[in-house]
């Protein structure tokens, strides 16, 4: 059995058995709809989650900030590259407050990512962007430089 | 639209100290946000003592993302979602969802034949490999750390490298190894595999020669489902925990540094293309001023390395000390000129500046032999009241 062709059976069953959710099979990227009623950029149930997961308001700016920085991503177009991979690397500056304002902010961050692309449709529209990123590289602010880079953040660095 | 404005302090680019690089290579079902956040709990696990071992030395980390397009995520997704208990009911799974019979020889040989080639996309590895490679030409030593099917792309960029004409030491790149489908450590460094994680247990039950586990977490109650999450299971793992710390720990400790053959600094600029004889950087300064191969001495920066006959690199800098004469805002525009070449090619211009990195590709038709650079990038300088610099890459 050649290859592409074993490949193509797996994924015609995967896809079939409903294993796989959406991703990858939506046609509707240009259609990411969530509830935002107040407007913020940041959808309602993300921001539900970071108000639970913290009582510190520096803590839920940043956590916020780094949905915000997800949602940007969602926000562009599917096909346009360089604002895909600027919006990402906006994304690292944003994990990196997180990581700031928390210590360890790894759990609230997989658990806005995974909230915000909860739904087959948002999913579909991540990873038609996410694959501009392969083969990019970001830098990890250190820890000693993070109020530096937060705080230009915070007076509008990135808007 | 966001802005990238990340902020670098003057001072921690400034250092003369040799610098390493650790850099966390993510396997699959790691989403973007995911392998970030990844990459910041390494190093926040690994940099404390690597810091206090090596005062000497200056440590920068980075996360080199894959992206999978192969089938492999799917299947592991599938034992995700099915939440597997052993080895037998997940290749019972895989086996049903390829719509085989149970037939374990055929399974073991489709899948793997599927691992062999592990989904590495040749162009993603190519622009880490640009990054490496730059990183040991600026003197940069690197430990590579990979996640599952990261490992792949870690064994495949450390080959790349190595076989490269600059002629790099083995002993300035070192692999670490979490979590490997593969079967081996590229450079015959170590591993850490858990006795009890589900998707390299898989593995290993169709690809014998998968690398076989090495220890398990005493107290397994904080690990993921399937045992193989990096951070959950592995960076968080009582064992697995500190055996990652004291694998990064020996590399480092092997390493050697290479010679430098470009100079390091604040904004640096690294140009690679195909097949083609001759592309050339041009970089247009604050003040007007164009940095070429006529002219390599700008007011703020330096073309330091002209290819003329390969595949490049072409190697621009601007140093801490030559910035810090840029009293106001300023710009660095960057273009590249087809100068000749028989047919089309693609160049990569890999932009650093503080603590961002940005690979721009371009598509470069008919050679002019200088007559018409194509615009590609710029980057924004804006200094501080405190002697800091933010960046920003457009």
């Amino acid at each position: 059995m050649e290859r592409t062709n074993w490949v193509r059976r797996l994924l015609s069953a995967l896809l079939v058995a409903g294993v796989l959710g959406c991703a990858g099979a939506g046609g509707k990227d240009d259609d990411v709809v969530a509830v935002d009623a107040d407007g913020d950029g940041v959808r309602d149930d993300v921001e539900a989650y970071v108000d639970a997961y913290t009582d510190d308001p520096a803590a839920r700016d940043a956590l916020r900030d780094v949905a915000g920085s997800m949602q940007a991503i969602l926000d562009l177009p599917a096909d346009d590259v360089d604002g895909v991979r600027a919006a990402a690397q906006d994304a690292n500056v944003a994990v990196a407050c997180a990581f700031h304002a928390l210590g360890d902010a790894t759990e609230p961050v997989v658990g806005i990512q995974n909230l915000t692309l909860s739904e087959g449709d948002t999913l579909a529209a991540w990873t038609a962007r996410q694959a501009h990123l392969g083969g990019e590289v970001y830098t990890v602010i250190p820890a000693s430089e993070r109020a530096t880079a937060c705080a230009a953040r915070a007076d509008g660095g990135a808007s | 639209m966001i802005a990238l404005l990340a902020s670098v302090a003057f001072a921690a680019d400034c250092t003369s100290s040799p610098e390493v690089a650790l850099v966390y290579g993510n396997g699959m079902s790691n989403l973007l946000m995911e392998a970030t956040a990844s990459s910041y709990a390494l190093d926040a696990r690994v940099r404390p003592g690597l810091e206090s071992a090596h005062p000497d030395l200056r440590f920068t980390s980075h996360l080199a993302f894959n992206e999978w397009e192969s089938a492999f995520p799917q299947l592991v997704e599938v034992l995700r979602q099915k939440v597997v208990d052993d080895v037998a009911s997940a290749l019972g799974l895989l086996s049903g969802a390829l719509g085989l019979e149970v037939d374990a020889a055929a399974v073991s040989a489709e899948l793997g034949a599927l691992f062999a080639d592990a989904g590495v996309v040749d162009e993603d590895l190519e622009r880490h490999v640009q990054f490496y490679r730059g990183e040991l030409m600026a003197g940069h030593p690197i430990v590579l750390v990979g996640h599952s099917q990261g490992n792949f792309y870690a064994n495949a960029a450390w080959d790349a490298v190595m076989a490269g004409e600059e002629g790099f030491e083995p002993e300035s790149f070192a692999l670490v190894g979490v979590a490997s489908p593969a079967d081996r450590v590229a450079d015959g460094g170590s591993w850490i595999t858990a006795d009890n994680d589900l998707v390299i247990a898989a593995v290993a039950a169709v690809s014998p020669a998968t690398l076989p586990s090495t220890a398990a977490n005493r107290d397994t109650s904080q690990e993921d489902g399937l045992h193989h999450n990096f951070v959950a299971t592995y960076l968080e793992g009582d064992v697995l925990g500190p055996a990652i710390v004291a694998a990064v720990e020996a590399a480092v400790d092997g390493l050697e540094v290479p010679e430098a053959t470009v100079t390091d600094g604040v904004i640096t600029l690294t140009l690679e293309w195909d097949e083609q004889p001759d592309v050339d950087l041009y970089v247009y300064e604050p003040d007007g001023g164009a940095v070429w191969y006529g002219d390599t001495a700008g007011t703020y920066g330096y073309l330091d390395h002209d290819d003329t006959d390969g595949f490049g690199p072409e190697h621009y800098y601007v140093s801490c000390e030559s910035l810090a004469t840029l009293g106001e805002p300023g710009t660095f525009d960057i273009a590249v000129d087809y100068y000749a070449g028989e047919a089309p090619t693609t160049a990569r211009l890999q932009v650093a500046a503080g603590y961002t990195v940005r690979t721009f590709d371009v598509a470069l038709s008919t050679p002019d032999a200088g007559a018409n650079p194509q615009p590609v990038a710029s980057v924004v300088v804006t200094p501080a009241d405190d002697g800091s610099f933010a960046f920003e890459v457009q």
